[in-house]
């Protein structure tokens, strides 16, 4: 809303910006970082969306509306806006320091208080990232550590090479992972990503799925637990995805004020796919499907709003194991996947373990009849999506004939007038994404639910360095203790 | 592992000008002297009741006695929908194009 103020300003017309009072911190934020500062915030007093059109109506005609005529006439320079002095944006460091520059000294309790006293870490202790260990990270890439991966927002931080060395380091990853952690950088930074839209209020998460052959060097975890905290690779490579959100891209939650997520939810874990089983069903495996060769190791990142619970499939065939499935899926997405159509984007993730997987291959179903399946089967009453968006935000209601006839969406969304009529829940088959990983000797799946466009699945190849044995069998040396 | 720690800086150098650079930037728009005679423009998110609180303004300048004209929301279309980017790098044409003396944006953050 304030980059529509700003593009107006830029374009010599005064725009105000109408705001509640819970995103009142988070729009003087964000017009700081958007150079809008001189934008008028006009604030409604509470949720509108919650208050009773009485007090809705008195608010807007005696708190509201007086300050926008005021700031849409002479009394606009007297307004409120964002001019205040804000120091979860800006480094409490007095100077930006240069990249080897000593910032702090002491022991690891000293370390962890101060990191935690300047905003700089997860809420979990850190490992200190010393030069020592930075530069470990540093020679597992051909890349210079000042090589600029991307601007990212909404504080627009530079993310280079050095600084996700660091954030590396301080998330308890190993140095080999570092060709990893770049592309995980990279894929954050890609704009297709939509980072800036992080800390909605969904408080949507970053999903990490690594695909391809060095899930097996680097010792990654993708059959019993896949998703549970206990091996390095998975672990720390999910704590460092989460700590880039809040050190590079600067996403704060109180005292900070640019994340926004209602709740959010805790614990990352990096998601591999289990690449023998895959390969062994005969299904591509997901890099395939993401478009890169099988000989390469793919990191996609995608958003994850929810997770479904265990969804148990019996019997030995495909149709068998879709009655739970597809019942499941559509009960995880809720009406909220009325966003597939408003943004035109639904990137749901099925994760089946290989016992559930090979049920399918071996009944004839390449991935994409699991997707054309679930694309026709997962269905929601037609009411729901129309009444869902008044509950998010009280807007303005919508009409699937009215999208219909607009041409927005498919004519199979009005087929009637009946509003408890059933109707596709995800906007197309293409963008259903299946990953095999989990307990081979467990008959379960798992849905995770991306946020429409924001959090899309973006993937990047991990690009390895030219003496990459020479530094791994180094590495495992040191672990072993043999250096 | 020592006890004794010499630590880098986890942050990235931000690309945000100083403040006196913004200031200077922000300050090309002006506002208007008054409303009458102005058209108005609404912004819209589709989302926490925007549409009524419009529907206030129109209604209050109204009662002030002004004579304003106004380009309703839908000329912007959803500027947090579909094609977002799109919609928003629209609006300076938008504005151009039916006259646009001043924009209400509304609503959220």
């Amino acid at each position: 809303m304030l980059r529509a103020c700003k593009v107006a300003e830029d374009a010599g017309v005064p725009a105000v910006a109408i705001v509640a009072t819970g995103f009142m911190a988070q729009a003087k934020a964000i017009a700081k970082l958007i150079h809008a500062t001189a934008v008028p915030l006009c604030e409604y007093p509470g949720v509108p969306a919650l208050d009773p059109d009485d007090i809705f109506t008195v608010k807007v005609r005696e708190k509201l509306v007086p300050q926008i005529l005021q700031a849409l006439t002479a009394g606009r320079d007297e307004a409120e806006v964002a001019d205040e002095p804000d120091a979860a944006l800006d480094p409490a460091t007095p100077a930006v320091p240069a990249q080897r520059d000593i910032v702090f000294r002491g022991s690891l309790e000293a370390v962890q208080n101060e990191f935690e006293r300047q905003g700089w870490m997860d809420g979990l202790p850190v490992v200190p990232p010393t030069l020592e260990q930075v530069d470990r990270f540093l020679e597992f890439t051909d890349r210079p550590a000042d090589e600029l991966l991307g601007v990212v927002p909404p504080q627009d931080r530079e993310a280079t090479v050095w600084n996700v060395a660091v954030n590396g380091v301080m998330a308890g990853c190993r140095p080999e992972y570092m060709p990893i952690l770049i592309a995980i950088a990279e894929c954050i930074a890609d704009p297709n990503f939509r980072i800036q839209d992080a800390g909605a209020t969904p408080g949507w998460e970053p999903l990490v799925i690594v695909s391809g052959p060095l899930t097996t060097d680097l010792d990654f975890n993708s059959t019993v637990g896949a998703m549970r905290l206990g091996r390095r690779a998975n672990s720390t490579l999910g704590r460092f995805t989460r700590m880039f959100f809040r050190n590079i891209a600067g996403l704060v939650i109180p005292p900070g004020d640019t994340d926004k997520g209602t709740f959010g939810s805790g614990m990352h874990v990096a998601l591999a796919e289990n690449d023998a089983a895959v390969h062994e069903m005969g299904w591509p495996s997901f890099r395939e499907d993401r478009g890169f060769s099988a000989a390469d190791t793919v990191v996609t990142v995608q958003s994850c709003l929810a997770v479904s619970a265990p969804i148990y499939s019996g019997g030995n065939t495909g149709l068998q194991c879709m009655e739970t499935i597809v019942k499941i899926m559509g009960d995880v997405q809720t009406p909220w996947a009325f966003n597939g159509l408003w943004f035109d984007q639904w990137h749901p993730l099925v994760v089946m373990s290989p016992a559930v997987a090979d049920v399918f291959a071996k009944d004839g179903w390449t991935k994409d009849d699991v997707r054309r399946y679930l694309y026709e089967n997962v269905k929601i009453e037609a009411h729901w999506f129309e009444r869902y968006p008044w509950h998010i935000g009280g807007g303005k209601p919508f009409t699937l004939a009215g999208w219909v006839a607009e041409g927005r969406i498919g004519p199979e969304y009005a087929l009637s007038d009946d509003p408890g009529r059933l109707i596709p829940m995800m906007p197309r088959a293409e963008t259903i994404n299946v990953v095999v990983a989990g307990d081979p000797g467990r008959n379960q799946s798992k849905v995770y639910v991306n946020n429409h466009e924001q959090g899309a699945p973006t993937s990047r190849r991990v690009d390895l360095p030219g003496n990459w044995q020479e530094l791994l069998g180094r590495e495992r040396g040191r672990w072993a203790g043999t250096e | 592992m020592s006890d004794f720690f010499e630590v880098v800086w986890p942050l990235g150098r931000t690309r945000t000008p100083q403040r006196q650079e913004q200031s200077a930037e922000v300050k090309a728009a002006k506002a208007l002297d008054g409303l009458n005679g102005a058209t108005i423009g609404f912004a819209y998110d589709y989302a926490f009741r925007g549409d009524e609180m419009f529907e206030a303004v129109k209604a209050a300048v109204r009662e002030r006695g002004e004579n304003a004209s106004y380009v309703d929301y839908e000329v912007f279309d959803n500027i947090h929908g579909l094609h977002e980017s799109e919609t928003v790098a629209a609006i300076p044409g938008l504005l151009a194009k039916h006259r646009v003396d001043t924009l209400v944006v509304g609503v959220g953050a």
